[in-house]
C-alpha cells in the first residue's frame, strides 16, 4: 500500500533538485540509508584488508550471498504480509537431500532439482493453508514445520551426508554464465522477479494492502487467504532454490545445513527496511540487507579478526547498521522538509 | 590444410596435456600412499614446535586398563538390561555410525536400548539427562556436549542410581569410568603424513597453512594443535596463515575457506578440524577453479563416508586423513558398560581409543569402512 503511494510521489519536477526528488520517496529513502551502511562497511573492510576490493573477493562475496538473497526475497513478501517463516533454514536442508538424494537414485538432475523445488513450495502450502485457513500464528506454524522438515531432511539421507552424487552435482553452484557464477545469476533472476512481482503487479498491492491492514484489504475484496497461502509457497519454494544453489555449490546433501538460516534470511530482510509491523519493505532493501551480512562475515575474515571477536563484531555491526541506517533517515527526511 | 594441421596440433596439445596432468594426479596419490605412515614422526626441529600448545583433554593420561576392550565378547553383562545411549547429535555421520552399531549390539547380546539424540545443543543435552533417569536404564553410555557440563550431569544420574560410563569427551572431572581418544596423537600423524607428502610433492616450496577450525571446544583445539606439531615436525619453515571459524558444518565451513582463500591466495595446505570442515574447503577450491592435487594439501580428522571419496580421487587435494573411529568407540564403550555393571570397573576406569590414520589406497580406504561406517 505504502509502496504503491510511494511511487505517485516519487514524481519528476516541482523544482527541486534531484536529490531531494529522490529521497522525497520514504522508501527510497530507506534503501539510500541501507546503501551508505554497506558502502561505509565497505570502505571499512577496504581499508583494513588489501585483498577485500578485488574482483574475485567480489564473486566470492556474491556467491555467498546468493543462497541468502532467494531466500529472503521470499521472506520480504510474507513479512511485508506481517508474516514470518521460520522454517525457511530446515526446508533448505530438506528440499536439497531431496534433490540429491533423487540424484543419487538415478533421477535426471535437473528434474532431481525441480522436485526438491516443488517439494519446498508444498512446505509453504502446508504452512499457509493451516496459517490462513485456521488462523494459527505464522510464527507457531513455522516453527514446528521447522523441526519436522529438519526431521525429514535426516530422514531422507541415510548415512548424515550423501555420497554418490551425479559428477554434475555442482556444475549448478560452481559454473558461470556470461562470466558471472551462476548462483548470482540465479539470485538476480529470482531479486528482478520478486522486484516486479512486488513493485508492479495487482498481487503485489495486495500484499502490501493486507500487511498495512488485514481486514481492510479483506473488506475492500482481497482473498487474504488465498493471497497469504500463495506468499508461503513462494517463501518456501525460494528457500527450496536457495537450498539446491547451496547444496550444489558445496557439492553435498546434507541434512545439517542451513542450520540458523532463518535468522540470516530475517535479519536480511529487516536490515534491508521491512518493517516487522508489515506493509512495508521493498525487495532491493533486502538484497543489500543480505549483502550487509555476507559483506560483514567475508570482510572480518579478510581482516583477520579472531573468531570469538567476530561473533561480537557481527552483533555489534548488525545493530549500528540499523542505527546509522535510522539516523541517516531522520537526516534526510529533515533535508526533505528544509 | 594449414587449418586442418593446427587443429590436430591443438587437439594433441590438448590430449597430451590432459595425460600429464593424468598422470601427475595419478602420482600424487601414489605418492601420498608412499609417505604414508601410522606411526608419530618427531620434529626434525624442536625449535618449530616449541610454540605450539600441548593436549588439553586427556588430564588423566592416555594409558587404558587392561582389557580385550575392542573385540566382541562371548557374553555380556548388559544381556536382558536396560541401556540408554546418548548421542551429541545423530545429524552427523560419526554419531549415526554410533548408534547403527549399538543397535546392532542390542540385538546380538539381547538388550533393550533407546537412543537419545542431543542435537548439538547444550540445553537439550542438559533436558536429556532429566528424560534418560525417567527411562530408569540400569546402564547408560553418555557422550557429553561440553566437559565441565558433564561433571554435574554424570553426577545427577549416579545419584539417581544409575551405572554410567562417558565415551568421546572427557567429563572435566573424574566422576564415571570413561572412553575416550587422544585428541592430541591421531591428528599429530595426520599432520606427519600431510607434511611428508607435501615436502614429497613439493619440495621446498614454502607451505602456507590455513585452519578450518571450530574455537569453542577444547577437544577440537588438541585436533588443530596436533596437526600442526606434525606438519611442523616435518616442514619447520611452514607458517600458520589463518584459522577460521568454520562452525564444523559444511556450509558455514564452505563460506569460511572460501574467505580465508580470499585473504590468502598463497595458502596450500588446509587442515579441517573435521570432514565437514575439509568438505568446505574443498568446496571453495572447487569455486575458485583451484580443485587439483597439484594445488596442495587438505588433511583433516573424522574418516566419514563422504570424504573416503576424496582420499581416494587422483585429482582430490585431500590427501591425509585419520579415522576418529565409532565401531572402536561402541564396542569399547559397551564392554566398559558391561564391566561395570558386572562391578569390574569404576570411575578410574578409562579406555583410550586410537585414531587410525587412513591409507589413502583403495584397500586402506575399503578396510577402513567395512569395520567403522558397514553398510547394512
Amino acid at each position: 500500500m505504502a509502496d504503491t503511494d510511494s511511487v505517485q510521489t516519487a514524481k519528476p519536477g516541482h523544482g527541486n533538485s534531484g536529490f531531494v526528488r529522490l529521497i522525497r520517496d520514504g522508501h527510497n529513502l530507506q534503501t539510500i540509508a541501507t546503501l551508505m551502511v554497506l558502502t561505509l562497511m565497505c570502505v571499512l573492510f577496504a581499508v583494513l584488508s588489501d585483498r577485500f576490493l578485488t574482483a574475485s573477493n567480489f564473486q566470492n562475496i556474491m556467491r555467498n550471498a546468493a543462497p541468502l538473497i532467494i531466500a529472503s526475497c521470499g521472506m520480504t513478501a510474507v513479512m511485508i504480509a506481517r508474516g514470518l517463516d521460520l522454517s525457511v533454514g530446515s526446508v533448505l536442508a530438506a528440499a536439497s537431500v531431496l534433490a540429491a538424494s533423487l540424484a543419487v537414485a538415478g533421477v535426471p538432475l535437473y528434474a532431481a532439482f525441480v522436485l526438491g523445488i516443488l517439494f519446498g513450495g508444498g512446505v509453504g502450502l502446508i504452512n499457509g493453508t493451516i496459517i490462513a485457513k485456521l488462523s494459527v500464528s505464522p510464527i507457531i506454524v513455522t516453527l514446528g514445520m521447522l523441526n519436522i522438515a529438519r526431521g525429514v531432511a535426516y530422514l531422507i539421507t541415510p548415512s548424515a551426508i550423501l555420497v554418490g552424487l551425479p559428477r554434475n552435482w555442482s556444475d549448478l553452484g560452481t559454473s558461470k554464465l556470461a562470466g558471472l557464477p551462476m548462483p548470482i545469476v540465479i539470485a538476480i533472476v529470482v531479486a528482478c522477479l520478486f522486484h516486479v512481482i512486488m513493485s508492479y503487479s495487482t498481487f503485489g498491492k495486495r500484499i502490501y494492502a493486507i500487511g498495512g491492514n488485514e481486514e481492510a484489504a479483506r473488506l475492500s475484496g482481497i482473498n487474504v487467504p488465498r493471497a497469504l497461502i500463495l506468499l508461503y509457497v513462494l517463501c518456501g519454494t525460494t528457500a527450496a532454490i536457495a537450498g539446491i544453489v547451496l547444496s550444489s555449490r558445496v557439492g553435498a546433501g546434507d541434512p545439517n545445513i542451513g542450520v540458523g538460516f532463518e535468522l540470516q534470511v530475517i535479519a536480511a530482510v529487516i536490515i534491508g527496511g521491512t518493517s516487522l509491523s508489515g506493509g512495508e519493505g521493498r525487495i532491493i532493501g533486502t538484497v543489500i540487507g543480505a549483502l550487509i551480512i555476507a559483506v560483514l562475515g567475508n570482510g572480518l575474515n579478510l581482516a583477520g579478526v579472531e573468531p570469538f571477536w567476530q561473533w561480537v563484531a557481527q552483533g555489534i555491526v548488525l545493530i549500528a547498521a540499523i542505527i546509522i541506517d535510522r539516523q541517516v533517515q531522520d537526516g534526510m527526511r529533515n533535508v526533505k522538509k528544509g | 590444410m594449414n587449418r586442418n594441421v593446427l587443429r590436430l596440433a591443438g587437439a594433441s596439445a590438448i590430449a597430451l596435456g590432459a595425460m600429464i596432468s593424468t598422470a601427475l594426479a595419478e602420482d600424487a596419490t601414489a605418492l601420498a600412499v608412499q609417505t604414508f605412515s601410522d606411526e608419530v614422526c618427531e620434529p626434525a626441529d624442536p625449535a618449530a614446535v616449541a610454540d605450539i600448545p600441548s593436549g588439553v583433554s586427556g588430564f588423566t593420561g592416555y594409558d587404558s586398563a587392561p582389557g580385550a576392550w575392542l573385540s566382541e565378547p562371548e557374553a555380556s553383562a548388559l544381556t536382558g538390561k536396560r541401556v540408554a545411549l546418548t548421542v551429541m547429535g545423530l545429524g552427523q555421520p560419526y554419531f549415526l555410525a554410533i548408534s547403527g552399531h549399538w543397535k546392532r549390539l542390542a540385538e546380538k547380546y539381547d538388550f533393550e536400548l533407546r537412543v537419545f539424540d542431543g542435537r548439538f545443543d547444550a540445553g537439550t543435552v542438559q533436558r536429556l539427562v532429566d528424560d534418560v533417569i525417567s527411562y530408569a536404564p540400569d546402564a547408560v553410555a553418555f557422550a557429553p556436549l561440553d566437559s565441565a557440563a558433564a561433571v554435574p550431569q554424570v553426577q545427577r544420574m549416579k545419584n539417581e542410581g544409575l551405572t554410567v560410563v562417558t565415551y568421546n569427551v572427557q567429563p572435566a572431572e573424574v566422576v564415571a569410568p570413561r572412553v575416550f581418544a587422544n585428541d592430541y596423537d591421531g591428528p599429530r600423524i595426520v599432520g606427519c603424513n600431510a607434511g611428508r607428502y607435501y615436502k614429497a610433492k613439493f619440495g621446498d616450496e614454502p607451505a602456507i597453512i590455513g585452519v578450518v577450525d571450530f574455537p569453542q571446544l577444547p577437544q577440537v583445539q588438541d585436533r588443530r594443535n596436533g596437526f600442526l606439531y606434525g606438519f611442523l615436525s616435518i616442514v619447520p619453515d611452514a607458517t600458520v596463515a589463518q584459522m577460521v571459524d568454520g562452525g564444523a558444518v559444511i556450509d558455514k565451513a564452505n563460506a569460511a575457506a572460501s574467505d580465508m582463500l580470499q585473504a590468502n591466495p598463497e595458502i596450500n595446505v588446509i587442515f579441517g578440524i573435521n570432514n565437514d570442515s575439509s568438505l568446505g574447503a574443498l568446496a571453495a577450491l572447487r569455486a575458485a577453479g583451484s580443485y587439483s592435487s597439484d594445488w596442495g594439501v587438505v588433511a583433516s580428522v573424522d574418516g566419514s563416508e563422504p570424504i573416503m571419496s576424496e582420499l581416494g580421487s587422483d585429482e582430490s587435494p585431500q590427501k591425509a586423513e585419520s579415522g576418529y573411529p565409532p565401531y572402536d568407540f561402541t564396542i569399547a564403550t559397551f564392554n566398559l558398560l558391561g564391566a561395570a555393571v558386572a562391578g569390574e570397573a569404576d570411575e578410574n576406569t578409562q579406555v583410550v581409543v586410537g585414531y587410525p590414520p587412513i591409507a589413502p589406497s583403495e584397500d586402506g580406504i575399503k578396510s577402513w569402512l567395512d569395520r567403522q561406517y558397514p553398510r547394512d
